[in-house]
C-alpha cells in the first residue's frame, strides 16, 4: 500500500515512515500542503496520513481542495486537535478517519487497512479473488487452500492489484506504490517481481495490456 | 436597599412631608377665620338686637311692659343666645335657655364664662341704658370646626394616598426596563459573553449598558485567548509525546539490537528532551503569569550571571561563536530575579545560534545608570518588525518544522512585561541586533568589594 504522509513534524514524520515501513506500507512523507498536492499529482496512492497543523496551509482546507477537486481518495486526519467539533469539521470536510495525536501505530495500521478494504468494497480484512486468499495483517497467501510463500516486496505487488481489481496499472504507479516516489530503482525491477509473481501463482494471474501497463487476472485452477 | 423601595422612600416621603405640612398649615388657618367668623357674628348678632330695641318706644322699656317678657323668643336648644339688661342688672329680656350674670364692669366687648358647666363665648353691646349680650356655646363652635376641618382634610388625605399608590406603581413601571436588563442577564448561559441589544433598553442605562458590554468584550477576548493557549498548549505537548511513542514502537517492533530500534529509541530520547523543555518553557510561563517573583531583585552581577549562561551553553555545537563584550566599568544590579535574566540571555543566545547559522554571535553588556542593556547580535537575516512582534507570540515559530518550543521569546517579553524590560530587534547591514533593558542600580565599591564578580 502507498501512503502519502503529510506531516510537518519531522520526529513524528520519521518515526512514522519507519513504523509504516515495518508494517508493509511504502510511505512518502511531505511536509507542506502544495508539497502533497504535488506528489498527488505525480504519484499514485492508496491513502494520505494528513496532518492538520501545516505550515503553508491549514490541512482542512487543503481537504476541501482535494475533495471539490473529486479526488476520492482515502484520507486519514490525523491531527492533536482533540475537541469533537474540530473532528466533526475533520470528518465534513472529507476525511474517512480521525486518529488522535498521540496515537498507537497498530490502530493507525489497522485504520489504514480498513480504509482500504471500505474502499474496495470488502467487508472482511481477507481479500479473496478466484481461490486466492490474502490476508493483508498477517502477511499470508493461500491459493486454493495451500499456503503460498512471498517475498515482502512480491506481496506489496500482489496487494496493489488486488486493491485495484478493474484497474490497469502502469510500471510507474507499480513503482511508486513498492518503492515510493523518487526512488532510483532499475527500470525492471518491477518486471523481475511480475515474473515471481506469474511463476508462483500462475502465469494468468497479472496480465499485461500491451502499451499501457499490467491488470489482475486468474490464478492457476486447481491441480 | 432595593432600588424600588429608595424611590418609594424617597418621593413618598417627601411628598407625604409637604402635603402634611401643607394641609396643617390651612388647617390652622381656616379654624383661626372660623374663630373670627363666629365671632363677627356674635358682635353682629348684638348690633343687630341693639337697632331693633332703639326701634320700640321708650315706655315700652319698663319691665311690667316689655313684650319680650314672654318667654315665646324662642326655645332653641342651639344656636344663639340673647339677653337684654338694664344697666342695674335687671334682665328684661332673654332667650329662654341661659342667664347671663356678669358685673358690669367686665360686660362690653368679648369674654368668655362657665355658666352651669357649660363654656361660653359671649359678646355685650351697651346701647343707652341697656346692655345687649349674644352668647355662643364653646362647644357647638368645636363641633362646627371639627365638621369644616374633616370635610377639608379628607380629601387631602384621600389624594395623598391615591399619590403614593400612583407613585409605587410609576416606579414599578419606570423600573420595567431594569428588570427586563436583568431577566436578560439572568437567563444567559454561562458562557455566553455576546453583547447585549442596546436598542432595548433606555438612554439612561445605556452608558451602563455599553460599559458591561466592553466588559463583556474583554472577558471574551481574555476567554478565547486562554483557550486559545490551551489548545496550542495541548497541541505542542502531544506532537513530542506522539513522536516518542511513535518511535518507541517502532523500536519495539523493529526488535532489539536492530539498528532500526537503536535510531528510534536516539530519536525517542531528542523527543523526550524536547518536550522536557517545552514544559519547563510552559510552568516558567504560568509562573510569569501568576507574578510570584515580583519583588525579587538581582543578588548577581549581570556579568556573573552571563557566566552561568556560557556555562550551560558550552555544550552547545556552535558555542565557539559566542563573543562577549562587556562594557560594564562599575558594578551595577539589575531589578530582575537572576534566574530570569540568566534564562534571557540564553534563550537571546539560543535563538541568535539557531536562526544565523554562521558568523558571531555578539553578546554586550552596557549601562547608562538607569538601565543595563543586554545587546545580542547575530549575522543572520533577523526579522522585520512584524516577524519581531510575532515572534513574541506564544508558540510562534520562524520555521513551522523548527524543534523549538516556539516560547523562548515569548517568555523573554513576560519577562520584560513582568519586571519593566523592553525588548528591542533591529536589522541592520551586517546582521540584525536584539537589545534587551532592564532598570538596574550602581552598587558602591565597597559593596562591590565584598562580592566581587
Amino acid at each position: 500500500m502507498h501512503i502519502l504522509l503529510v506531516e510537518d513534524d519531522h520526529q513524528i514524520a520519521e518515526g512514522l515512515c519507519a513504523g509504516l515501513a515495518l508494517a508493509n506500507f511504502t510511505v512518502d512523507h511531505v511536509d507542506t500542503a502544495s508539497a502533497a498536492t504535488h506528489a498527488l499529482s505525480v504519484g499514485h496512492f492508496d491513502a494520505v496520513i494528513l496532518d492538520l497543523g501545516l505550515p503553508d496551509s491549514d490541512g482542512l482546507d487543503w481537504l476541501n481542495q482535494l475533495r471539490a477537486g473529486s479526488n476520492g481518495i482515502p484520507v486519514l486526519i490525523l491531527s492533536a486537535r482533540d475537541s469533537v467539533n474540530q473532528r466533526v469539521d475533520g470528518l465534513q470536510a472529507g476525511a474517512d478517519d480521525y486518529l488522535l495525536k498521540p496515537f498507537d501505530l497498530r490502530e493507525l495500521t489497522a485504520r489504514l487497512q480498513s480504509l482500504l478494504r471500505r474502499t474496495t468494497g470488502r467487508s472482511t480484512h481477507l481479500i479473496e479473488h478466484a481461490g486466492l486468499v490474502v490476508d493483508p495483517n498477517m502477511l499470508t497467501v493461500t491459493l486454493h487452500g495451500k499456503d503460498i510463500n512471498l517475498a515482502r516486496r512480491e506481496m506489496m505487488l500482489l496487494l496493489a492489484f488486488l486493491n485495484n481489481p478493474r484497474r490497469i496499472l502502469s510500471a510507474e504507479q507499480l513503482q511508486d506504490s513498492l518503492y515510493g516516489l523518487g526512488d532510483g530503482v532499475e527500470s525492471n525491477a518491477i518486471n523481475v517481481h511480475i515474473y515471481n509473481l506469474r511463476r508462483k501463482l500462475g502465469s494468468t494471474l497479472i496480465e499485461t495490456v500491451r502499451g499501457l501497463g499490467f491488470r489482475l487476472g486468474k490464478p492457476n485452477e486447481p491441480a | 436597599m432595593s432600588l424600588r423601595k429608595r424611590l418609594l422612600f424617597v418621593l413618598g416621603g417627601t411628598f407625604a412631608l409637604l402635603w402634611s405640612a401643607a394641609t396643617l398649615w390651612l388647617l390652622d388657618n381656616l379654624r383661626h377665620e372660623l374663630d373670627l367668623v363666629l365671632d363677627q357674628r356674635l358682635e353682629s348678632s348684638a348690633h343687630m338686637v341693639a337697632g331693633l330695641l332703639e326701634q320700640i318706644p321708650q315706655s315700652a322699656s319698663s319691665p311690667a311692659m316689655s313684650p319680650f317678657t314672654n318667654p315665646l323668643l324662642g326655645s332653641l336648644k342651639r344656636g344663639l343666645v340673647c339677653q337684654v339688661r338694664t344697666l342695674r342688672g335687671e334682665v328684661l329680656v332673654r332667650t329662654p335657655n341661659m342667664v347671663f350674670s356678669q358685673s358690669e364692669e367686665e360686660l362690653v366687648g368679648f369674654s368668655n364664662a362657665t355658666i352651669d358647666g357649660q363654656d361660653w363665648r359671649t359678646f355685650t353691646v351697651q346701647r343707652h341704658q341697656l346692655l345687649i349680650t349674644i352668647g355662643d356655646r364653646l362647644d357647638e363652635r368645636e363641633h362646627l370646626q371639627k365638621v369644616i376641618l374633616l370635610t377639608a382634610a379628607l380629601p387631602v388625605a384621600l389624594v395623598l394616598l391615591g399619590s403614593l399608590a400612583l407613585i409605587w406603581f410609576g416606579i414599578s413601571h419606570g423600573l420595567k426596563p431594569l428588570n427586563r436588563l436583568r431577566l436578560q442577564l439572568a437567563n444567559r448561559k454561562a458562557d455566553d459573553l455576546a453583547p447585549i441589544d442596546t436598542a432595548i433598553v433606555p438612554v439612561e442605562l445605556k452608558p451602563l449598558v455599553e460599559t458591561l458590554n466592553q466588559l463583556l468584550g474583554r472577558l471574551g477576548a481574555l476567554l478565547e485567548r486562554e483557550r486559545r493557549f490551551n489548545d496550542d498548549a495541548a497541541h505542542e505537548l502531544r506532537t513530542p509525546l506522539t513522536a516518542i511513542k511513535t518511535h518507541l514502537q517502532v523500536a519495539s517492533m523493529a526488535g532489539g539490537g536492530s539498528d532500526q530500534a537503536e535510531h528510534s529509541l536516539k530519536k525517542a530520547e531528542q523527543a523526550v528532551e524536547r518536550m522536557q523543555s517545552m514544559l519547563e518553557h510552559l510552568l516558567l510561563l504560568s509562573r510569569l503569569d501568576v507574578d510570584d517573583e515580583r519583588s525579587q531583585h538581582g543578588s548577581l552581577q549581570p556579568i556573573q550571571i552571563v557566566r552561568q549562561v556560557l556555562e550551560h551553553l558550552f555544550a552547545h555545537p556552535q558555542f565557539a561563536r559566542i563573543e562577549v563584550d562587556n562594557q560594564l566599568h562599575a558594578p551595577c544590579l539589575a531589578n530582575i530575579p537572576d534566574r530570569l535574566l540568566g534564562m534571557s540571555i540564553r534563550n537571546l543566545l539560543e535563538n541568535a545560534l539557531k536562526y544565523a547559522p554562521e558568523g558571531r554571535v555578539k553578546l554586550e553588556l552596557e549601562t547608562d545608570n538607569e538601565r543595563l542593556y543586554v545587546r545580542v547580535t547575530d549575522c543572520g537575516k533577523g526579522l522585520n518588525a512584524d516577524q519581531f512582534a510575532d515572534a513574541q507570540k506564544r508558540f510562534w515559530r520562524a520555521k513551522a518544522s523548527s524543534e523549538g518550543s516556539g516560547l523562548g521569546l515569548s517568555i523573554v517579553s513576560a519577562v520584560c512585561q513582568r519586571y519593566g524590560g523592553v525588548l528591542s530587534g533591529v536589522q541592520h547591514a551586517r546582521g540584525f541586533t536584539v537589545t534587551l533593558s532592564f532598570p538596574c542600580q550602581l552598587v558602591h565599591a565597597e559593596a562591590w568589594a565584598i562580592t566581587p564578580g
